[in-house]
C-alpha cells in the first residue's frame, strides 16, 4: 500500500517540470554549469513553445530562446527567492519574444514568399502533425495560441498559465476550449 | 477530430522542434546585469513597496470596516418601542434599543401641523414626547378645556414596554402641570394585529385609539367606531360619560400600577364613583364620631385619598379590611370612652351635689 502511494504521488521528471529548485539561480550566478543544464532541461518547453507561439517561427523561435538564457545566465544572481521562479524565467522570456516580433512588423517590406518560407515546418516528419501546427498558428488568435502551447507543449496547469499571463482562470479555461474547438473545425475532412 | 488528438500532435510538433543548445549557450560570455535591463521589467522587486497590493488590502479592510459598520447602523435603526400620542393629533414615535427615536410619523392631518416644526430623529424618546406636548399646547390641541391624552406603547419587550409606560406618564403629567394645569393622562400596552391595523388604517388614527375603541365597542356593542374616531380623547370620554361609560374603566392613569404584564388590554381599574361615594360616606361618619367623643383626630384613621383611582388588588382589598377592623376597634374604644365621660360626668355632677348640700347646710348653721 505504502509502495502504491509512493507510486501515486512520486515525483517524476516530466509530472514536476515547473518545480524548479530556486537555488540553481544563485549557483547559476556564481558560474554554476550543472545548474545551468538543469534549469534549461527543465524549462527549455516552456521557453520554446512560448517563444514559438508568439513570432509563428522556428528560426526566430530558437533566437529568442537563445537570448532568453543568456540573458537568465547574465541575471541569475539578481534572482530573489520568491517562490515564483517559472515566473521569473518567463518574464524574461517574453520581453524577449516581445521586442523581436515588433521587429518583425517591422519587417514588413519583405515580400510575401518570404512570409511563407518562415512559416515552414519542414522539419517536423510527420505530415499531419506538421498540418495541424501550421493550421494552429493560422487560424488561432495570439492569446488562443500562447495558451494552447504552454498547457499543452509544456504541461503547465491552467491555473498557472493565468499567473504568467496575468489573465483570468476562466477566461484562460476559455481560450483554451475554443482554440482547440476551433482547430478541429478546421481540420475536420482535411485529415 | 478528438481535442486530445490535436493536443498530442500538437505536443508532438512543436517537441520536435526544440533546440538543444545548452551547452552552446553556456559558452557564449555574458555580462553580469545591473538590474535595471528592459528584459527584466515586470520582475517584482522584493522588499519594494508594490501600491497594488496595498491599495487591494486597504480597499478589503475599508470594505469590511463599511459592511461592519453598516450592520451597526441597521442594529440602530431597528425599532424596539413605538409610542403612540393621542390628543387630537395622532403621532407616532419609534425608539431603537438605545431609546432613541428612529422614526417619527405622523398620524392624521393635525399630526402632520405638530410635527412639522420638530426635528427628532435620534433623539431621547421622553425628550420627544414632551416636544410633541409643547408643540401641541403652543398651537392649541391641549390646553386647560382640552387635556385628556392618550399614551399607548407597544413593543417586543414586554418590560420596556411597561417601563416606558409608567416613566412617560409620570413624565407628561409633571411637564403639562405647569402649561396648562391638571391634564389627564392615560396609558396603555398594546399588541398590534392585522385587525387593528386595518381599522387604524381605514379611521386615520393611531393604533392605540383602535385599541381602545375597539375594547369600548367589545363592551359596548352600541357604540359606533366611526363615530368614536373622528373625536378628540377628551370629547371621547365625554361621549362616553353621556351614556355611563367611564374610559378610566379601559384604561391606566398615573399612579395606578399594572399588576399583571404580558396582556393585550391592561387591567381596568374598577374604582367606580359608587366606591368612591362608600368611601366618602365612611370617612364624614368618622368626623361625626370624632366630634361626638372629642377623640383625638389623629387616632382616627381616615379612608385613602378618593381622588386616585385604584386598582381592584388583592393588596387593596387586604387594605380595607385593616382599615374595617381599625375602624371597629375606634368605635369599641370610643364606645367604652362614652361608657367612661358618663362615668365621669356623673361622677362630677354628684360631686357638685355633695358641694351644694354642703353649702346650704353651712347657711343654715350660720
Amino acid at each position: 500500500m505504502l509502495v502504491f502511494v509512493a507510486v501515486a504521488y512520486g515525483k517524476t521528471e516530466k509530472e514536476y517540470k515547473t518545480d524548479i529548485d530556486e537555488t540553481l539561480f544563485y549557483k547559476i550566478g556564481q558560474g554554476d554549469k550543472d545548474a545551468f543544464m538543469m534549469l534549461y532541461e527543465q524549462t527549455k518547453s516552456m521557453v520554446f513553445s512560448y517563444a514559438l507561439s508568439v513570432l509563428h517561427n522556428r528560426e526566430d523561435a530558437e533566437d529568442a530562446m537563445q537570448e532568453t538564457y543568456l540573458k537568465i545566465r547574465a541575471a541569475a544572481h539578481l534572482y530573489k527567492p520568491q517562490g515564483k521562479p517559472m515566473a521569473w524565467v518567463f518574464t524574461i522570456t517574453r520581453n524577449i519574444c516581445l521586442m523581436k516580433y515588433r521587429m518583425q512588423q517591422r519587417q514588413s517590406f519583405m515580400e510575401l514568399s518570404e512570409l511563407d518560407k518562415k512559416m515552414d515546418f519542414h522539419q517536423i516528419e510527420d505530415r499531419e502533425d506538421r498540418i495541424v501546427l501550421e493550421t494552429a498558428f493560422s487560424i488561432l488568435s495570439k492569446e488562443e495560441c500562447q495558451i494552447i502551447m504552454l498547457h499543452v507543449v509544456s504541461g503547465l496547469k491552467h491555473r498557472e498559465i493565468s499567473q504568467l499571463l496575468k489573465m483570468p482562470v476562466s477566461t484562460i479555461l476559455s481560450k483554451y476550449h475554443r482554440g482547440i474547438k476551433k482547430l478541429r473545425k478546421n481540420l475536420e475532412g482535411r485529415l | 477530430m478528438a481535442g486530445k488528438r490535436i493536443e498530442t500532435q500538437i505536443k508532438n510538433a512543436v517537441q520536435r522542434l526544440i533546440p538543444d543548445q545548452a551547452e552552446k549557450i553556456y559558452e557564449i560570455p555574458v555580462e553580469k546585469a545591473s538590474g535595471n535591463e528592459w528584459y527584466l521589467d515586470g520582475i517584482e522587486k522584493t522588499g519594494t513597496f508594490t501600491g497594488k497590493r496595498f491599495f487591494k488590502t486597504a480597499a478589503v479592510f475599508a470594505a469590511c470596516l463599511l459592511f461592519c459598520f453598516g450592520i451597526y447602523q441597521i442594529i440602530g435603526f431597528q425599532k424596539e418601542c413605538t409610542v403612540y400620542l393621542d390628543v387630537n393629533p395622532s403621532v407616532e414615535l419609534a425608539s431603537n434599543k438605545k431609546d432613541r427615536v428612529v422614526e417619527a410619523k405622523a398620524l392624521n392631518k393635525d399630526g402632520e401641523d405638530i410635527l412639522s416644526d420638530l426635528k427628532l430623529k435620534n433623539t431621547d424618546m421622553e425628550t420627544a414626547v414632551n416636544a410633541v406636548l409643547g408643540a401641541m399646547v403652543r398651537k392649541g390641541y391641549l390646553n386647560r378645556k382640552q387635556n385628556e391624552i392618550l399614551i399607548s406603547v407597544e413593543g417586543k419587550n414586554s418590560k420596556k414596554v411597561n417601563e416606558l409606560k409608567v416613566n412617560l406618564s409620570q413624565e407628561v403629567s409633571g411637564y403639562l402641570s405647569p402649561l396648562i394645569g391638571m391634564s389627564k393622562v392615560y396609558s396603555q400596552k398594546i399588541e398590534e394585529s392585522d385587525t387593528i391595523t386595518s381599522l387604524a388604517q381605514k379611521y386615520k388614527i393611531s393604533p392605540g385609539k383602535a385599541v381602545l375603541i375597539q375594547k369600548l365597542k367589545e363592551q359596548n356593542p352600541e357604540l359606533s367606531f366611526e363615530e368614536l374616531a373622528g373625536l378628540s380623547i377628551t370629547e371621547l370620554k365625554q361621549k362616553l360619560m353621556e351614556v355611563g361609560i367611564y374610559l378610566e374603566e379601559y384604561v391606566e392613569s398615573p399612579g395606578a400600577e399594572s399588576k399583571e404584564e404580558g396582556e393585550s388590554y391592561d387591567k381596568t381599574s374598577k374604582m367606580t364613583d359608587k366606591t368612591t361615594a362608600v368611601k366618602q360616606e365612611e370617612s364624614k361618619q368618622d368626623e361625626t364620631k370624632q366630634k361626638k367623643t372629642g377623640m383625638n383626630p389623629e387616632k382616627t384613621k381616615t379612608t385613602k385619598e378618593t381622588g386616585n383611582i385604584d386598582t381592584d388588588s388583592k393588596d387593596d382589598l387586604d387594605e380595607d379590611d385593616d382599615d374595617r377592623q381599625e375602624k371597629k376597634k375606634e368605635e369599641e374604644d370610643s364606645d367604652s370612652s362614652d361608657e367612661q365621660e358618663e362615668k365621669t360626668t356623673m361622677n362630677q355632677s354628684s360631686t357638685t351635689k355633695a358641694e351644694e348640700e354642703i353649702s346650704d347646710e353651712m347657711e343654715e348653721e350660720d
